[in-house]
Parts: C-alpha cells; sequence; structure tokens
C-alpha cells in the first residue's frame, strides 16, 4: 500500500512542477496570432483538458467514493500529464518563438534599414503594384515633384507623368510584366505645372510564381544634366556651323589654289614653249654664227675675189666673165639674206601673206625658168605635165613662187648630173596636187618629216658637199602651209625623192 | 456545520464537479472534431478578435490549478503535523467548491470561445 503522505508529497511537487510550466505558457500565448504558434497551441490545448479529465476524476473519486489514494494517484498522473506534456510542448514552442522573435526582429530591423536607405537616399524611390498605382514613396519622391506623401498614395503614376511620356511608360510598364528591368529617360510634371526630367530605373516585382505584382524605380533627377546636355548640343551645333563655314573657306581656298596651279601649269607649259623657242632661237643664233657665217662669207670672198680679178684684168671678156662671177655670188648672198629674212619674220610673225588668185601652171613655168640654167649645167631634163584643166589656187603668190622655187632649187642641187625632174599637177577635190619627182639622192624614211625642221641636215658633209643652209625646205614648209596647204615628201621608187604640195583650189567667186 | 447545510455543500461540490467534468469532455470533444475548422486563417483572425476573452479564459483555467497546489500543499503539512485535520477538511472542501466553480466558468469561457472561433460567427 502507498503511504498517503508520500502520494501528498508527489501531488504537490509535481503540481508545483506543473505550475512552474505553466507559468512558460504566458510568453507562448502572448504569440498565439502568430499562425505557426497558433496551429501548435492545439497540441497543448487538448493535452491541458485531458489533464483536467484525470483532475476532475480525481476529485470525483475523493467526494464519491472517499478513495483517497486513488484520488491522489489520479491527481499525480494529471500532474504529470500536464508537467511532462505540456513541458516537453511548450519548451519546444518557447524556442521556436524565440527563434520566431529573432527572425522578427532582425526583418524588422532590415525593414527599419530598408527604411531608413530609402528614405535618406538622394534619389526618389517610387513603387507601384501591377495597376499602375502608387503603393510607396520616399521623400526625396515628393520634394522632387513638390506633393505630398499622401497626395502621391494610391495615384496612377501617369497622372504625375508628361503626357507625351505616356507611351514610353506603358511599354516600359509592359517589359517588367514580362520580368525585364528597364531604364529610360522621361519627363514628369510638377505640381507647379513645370516639367522634370528624370533618369527611370525600374525593376519588376514578383511573386514565387513568377507572376507580376508591381515594380519599383528609382528616380534621379537630371534636369540639371538634360540642360548641360543642351547647352553642349547648342555649342555643337555652333561648332559644326563654324567648321562648315570654315570648310566652306578652305574649300574656297582650295579651289583658288587648284586654279593658281591651273594658272600654273598653264603658265608653265607657256614658259617650257618660250624656252623652246628660245632655244630654238640660241640653235638659231648657233647656227648662223657657225654655219650662216661661213656662208655668207663664201660669196662675198667670191665677189671680192672678182672684182679684184676685174680690176687687173685688162681684157673685156675676161672682165665680162668675172663680172657674171661677182653677180652670181652677190645673188647667192642676197638669196640667203632673204631666206634669213623671210624665216625670221615667219617665226616672229610679222610675215604678212596676201592671198589672191594665182594660175600655179604658169608660176610653175617661172620657176622652171630661173633653174633651167644650172640644170642644163649638170644635163638634168626638166619636164613639166600639167595635168589639169584648171590650175587656179587660191594663195599668197609670192610664198608659193619660193616654195616652188626652193623645191626645184634642191631638186636639181642633189640631183645626179644627167637626172631628170618632172612635175606633175593634178586636182584632189578641193585642192591641187603638185608633185615633183627627181632622181637624186633621195631621203630616208627616218628623215623625211625632219628635213622640213629649220637649220635641219640630213648629212653635214652633204652641205658641204652641195651647199645650202637647211632653211630652204623650212620655208617651203612654212610658205605652204600658210596658204592653208600642205606638203611632203615620199620615195620616188627607190630613184629619188617625190615632194608633194597640196594647195587650195580657187573657187569662182574668187576669180 | 449543520446536515442539511452540509449537504447542500457537498451536493454543490458534486455538482460543481461533475459540471466540469462534463464541460472538459464536451470542450475536448469540439476541439477535436472541429480542430480543422478551427487551425484556418478565419478561426486564427477570429481569436486575434477576442484575445480578451481568451486571457480571461485562461486565467480562470489557470487559477483552479494554483488553488489546488495550495491546499494541497496546507493538507500536506497538516498531514505531516499529525494534528487534528477536521476544520482544515471543511475549509479545504469550500475551496474546492470554490476551484470548480471557477472552473466551470472558464470552460464555459473557452466552450464560448471555440464555438466563436469555429461556429457561425467570427
Amino acid at each position: 500500500m502507498i503511504p498517503v503522505d508520500l502520494l501528498f508529497f508527489f501531488v504537490v511537487a509535481f503540481s508545483f512542477a506543473a505550475f512552474v510550466e505553466i507559468l512558460h505558457f504566458i510568453p507562448l500565448a502572448k504569440g498565439i496570432t502568430d499562425p505557426e504558434i497558433y496551429e501548435k497551441m492545439f497540441g497543448v490545448a487538448l493535452v491541458f483538458l485531458a489533464s483536467f479529465l484525470f483532475f476532475e476524476t480525481a476529485f470525483m473519486v475523493e467526494y464519491f467514493l472517499h478513495d483517497t489514494v486513488l484520488s491522489k494517484l489520479l491527481l499525480l498522473v494529471a500532474m504529470s500529464l500536464v508537467l511532462v506534456e505540456t513541458a516537453l510542448v511548450l519548451r519546444k514552442n518557447t524556442t521556436e518563438l524565440q527563434i520566431t522573435r529573432a527572425t522578427k526582429e532582425i526583418l524588422e530591423q532590415s525593414e527599419k534599414r530598408y527604411k531608413n536607405l530609402i528614405e535618406t537616399m538622394n534619389d526618389g524611390f517610387w513603387m507601384i503594384d501591377e495597376n499602375r498605382v502608387t503603393t510607396q514613396i520616399n521623400e526625396r519622391t515628393s520634394e522632387m515633384l513638390g506633393y505630398s506623401e499622401a497626395e502621391m498614395l494610391g495615384k496612377d503614376v501617369l497622372g504625375f507623368v508628361d503626357p507625351r511620356h505616356h507611351k514610353t511608360v506603358k511599354d516600359h510598364l509592359e517589359k517588367r510584366r514580362r520580368g525585364m528591368s528597364t531604364t529610360y529617360e522621361i519627363e514628369f510634371i510638377q505640381k507647379d505645372g513645370s516639367r522634370l526630367a528624370a533618369l527611370v530605373s525600374a525593376t519588376p516585382i514578383l511573386d514565387d510564381e513568377k507572376n507580376f505584382k508591381g515594380s519599383f524605380a528609382v528616380v534621379t533627377d537630371i534636369t540639371k544634366r538634360v540642360e548641360l546636355e543642351g547647352k553642349i548640343r547648342e555649342y555643337s551645333m555652333d561648332l559644326e556651323e563654324m567648321i562648315e563655314e570654315r570648310t566652306k573657306e578652305l574649300t574656297h581656298a582650295k579651289t583658288s589654289l587648284v586654279n593658281m596651279l591651273d594658272d600654273l601649269s598653264e603658265s608653265k607649259k607657256d614658259l617650257a614653249g618660250a624656252y623652246d623657242g628660245l632655244k630654238d632661237m640660241d640653235r638659231l643664233k648657233t647656227y648662223i654664227i657657225s654655219n650662216i657665217s661661213h656662208e655668207l662669207r663664201t660669196p662675198i670672198t667670191i665677189a671680192k675675189s672678182a672684182i679684184e680679178l676685174i680690176r687687173e684684168e685688162p681684157k673685156s671678156d675676161e672682165r665680162e666673165k668675172f663680172l657674171v662671177m661677182c653677180e652670181k655670188a652677190l645673188i647667192r648672198l642676197n638669196d640667203l639674206v632673204e631666206n634669213l629674212v623671210e624665216i625670221s619674220s615667219i617665226y616672229k610673225g610679222s610675215y604678212v601673206a596676201s592671198q589672191r588668185t594665182i594660175d600655179i601652171d604658169s608660176m610653175i613655168r617661172d620657176a622652171i625658168k630661173e633653174i633651167k640654167f644650172i640644170a642644163a649645167e649638170r644635163d638634168i631634163k626638166v619636164v613639166f605635165t600639167p595635168n589639169t584643166t584648171f590650175s587656179n589656187v587660191l594663195a599668197d603668190p609670192k610664198a608659193v613662187f619660193r616654195a616652188v622655187s626652193n623645191i626645184l632649187d634642191n631638186a636639181v642641187k642633189f640631183n645626179h648630173r644627167g637626172g631628170r625632174i618632172e612635175i606633175i599637177t593634178k586636182t584632189a577635190g578641193d585642192y591641187l596636187e603638185i608633185a615633183f619627182h627627181d632622181t637624186g639622192l633621195g631621203i630616208h624614211e627616218k628623215y623625211r618629216i625632219k628635213v622640213f625642221e629649220p637649220f635641219y641636215q640630213i648629212d653635214p658633209s652633204t652641205t658641204r658637199r652641195f651647199g645650202g643652209t637647211g632653211i630652204g625646205l623650212a620655208l617651203v614648209k612654212a610658205h605652204i602651209e600658210g596658204q592653208n596647204g600642205s606638203v611632203w615628201v615620199k620615195d620616188n621608187k627607190g630613184e629619188g625623192t617625190i615632194f608633194n604640195v597640196k594647195l587650195p583650189l580657187a573657187k569662182e567667186k574668187d576669180l | 456545520m449543520a446536515f442539511s447545510g452540509d449537504f447542500v455543500f457537498h451536493s454543490l461540490l458534486r455538482f460543481a464537479i461533475v459540471l466540469s467534468f462534463t464541460l472538459t469532455l464536451v470542450l475536448l470533444s469540439y476541439v477535436a472534431i472541429k480542430k480543422e475548422d478551427l487551425k484556418t486563417e478565419e478561426s486564427r483572425k477570429a481569436l486575434k478578435n477576442n484575445m480578451r476573452l481568451f486571457w480571461a479564459a485562461l486565467f480562470l483555467l489557470f487559477t483552479p490549478l494554483v488553488l489546488f497546489l495550495v491546499f494541497e500543499t496546507i493538507a500536506l503539512a497538516g498531514l505531516l503535523s499529525k494534528g487534528d485535520n477536521s476544520a482544515y477538511e471543511s475549509f479545504r472542501s469550500l475551496l474546492v467548491t470554490g476551484a470548480f466553480l471557477i472552473l466551470n466558468i472558464g470552460l464555459a469561457s473557452s466552450i464560448y470561445l471555440s464555438y466563436k472561433m469555429g461556429g457561425t460567427e467570427s
């Protein structure tokens, strides 16, 4: 049998312990509205109610059955139940509560820091829900726009945006609905109606299922920056205008320079031409000094000798012979001087041609008469074959005569003794062609153009042998081309040369 | 104490004990049966709205336990002193009656609170 006093002792001891445990319930009960604690409290409640049943049963046993020992045993069970079960549950829950509280504290501190951060940041903070309604702003946002927090909370964000930027905001909101963070520049309308340029960096707020729940944005006032950019743009435009102006000036200067260079190039060409002319003149001068002086001296010497002989010769026949010699020498000298004067005047451009209609046939016959004696001395036969019924040309008679004479003179001079000279005329379109065939030395193909250059000698020894200054053919070319005609030379079937002269035929109105 | 008075007192004591046992069973059954309904968010909010009643019920439920501890300690002391405990026994019965009456009020309050939490009201 269990002693009653011992049972009493245990009942009191367990009751006291249970009371102490129950005290732990107080802090737990304070957090009962917390969802997690609330759910766990059901176990505690059931244990308490079960212990109450034992408690009440114990008293029923005592007061109905008057069994003190069973009553105390039931009380002991009731207290043990309260003590053991509640102790386990309460301690566990108390620890969880402490953790929950600590977590809550951390969360509260974190929230406090977050709020502090938002409130103290230099930029505006703006949070909206999925319907664009403003849910949170910081003080800086209120300052920037001039509205109070109460005036902004619960309002559509577009109500504060310049209508011109509504589309931009909507587009970016659509992107945020797709989970994208965006940054863009817009203008807000401040409470006083003025505009505020701002850079908005917005981030979407998504729940655990990635559903769009709104977004928050950091709003930076860039009004000053925009103003500066405007000024920079203005400066840039001014600068561009200046550059454009300078570019135009430079282009103009470049054009002037190019024109100047063109002028210089022209001047250079002129100078080169002048230099060539000077070179020719210098060559002419040198030639005259070295060669013409010799050519001039020869007839003078002959004439001087002939005059001395005339003075000494008593017989009139012999004197006559020397006089003829003297006359020839003077004629030669005269021809030479005439040629020099003519070519000089042509080169200077002072030669004046007087064109008129001339009968070329009679002119050729006159020229043949002049060389007839010289040709006869060397047994050279001169034949003229006019092959045309109309032989009138429009030209300067003096020039054409000089040309024809010079060609015939050369044909005789460079012909073989007993040779032949044939002159043939024919019409070719509007021109009259005169061909001078000779049976002389001939001219190699490579010299056929050069022979018309002034003072050109194919072989200097030939000059010594046949005489001549190299002016004759140059004069021919100058005179013929001066009459709008042309002159060229070709081979006479390996037996000499053919000089061709082409002159324009006179029109009926010229007659 | 007169017989008739003693009888009434003991009848009251026994009634209080039986009533508390019954109320405890009712409350236990109600909580066990409506456990899921009581765990809902609405029930939690209902509790949040009736915290005064909650604290009152808790106080009324715990007070009898404290009283019980007190008179059990006194009974133990008397037992250990080996003296005459008849006077104390009468006083103890009075204390037990009072404790069970308080407990009954606490249980009734708890049933009402549970009804408010899990019932039609919130």
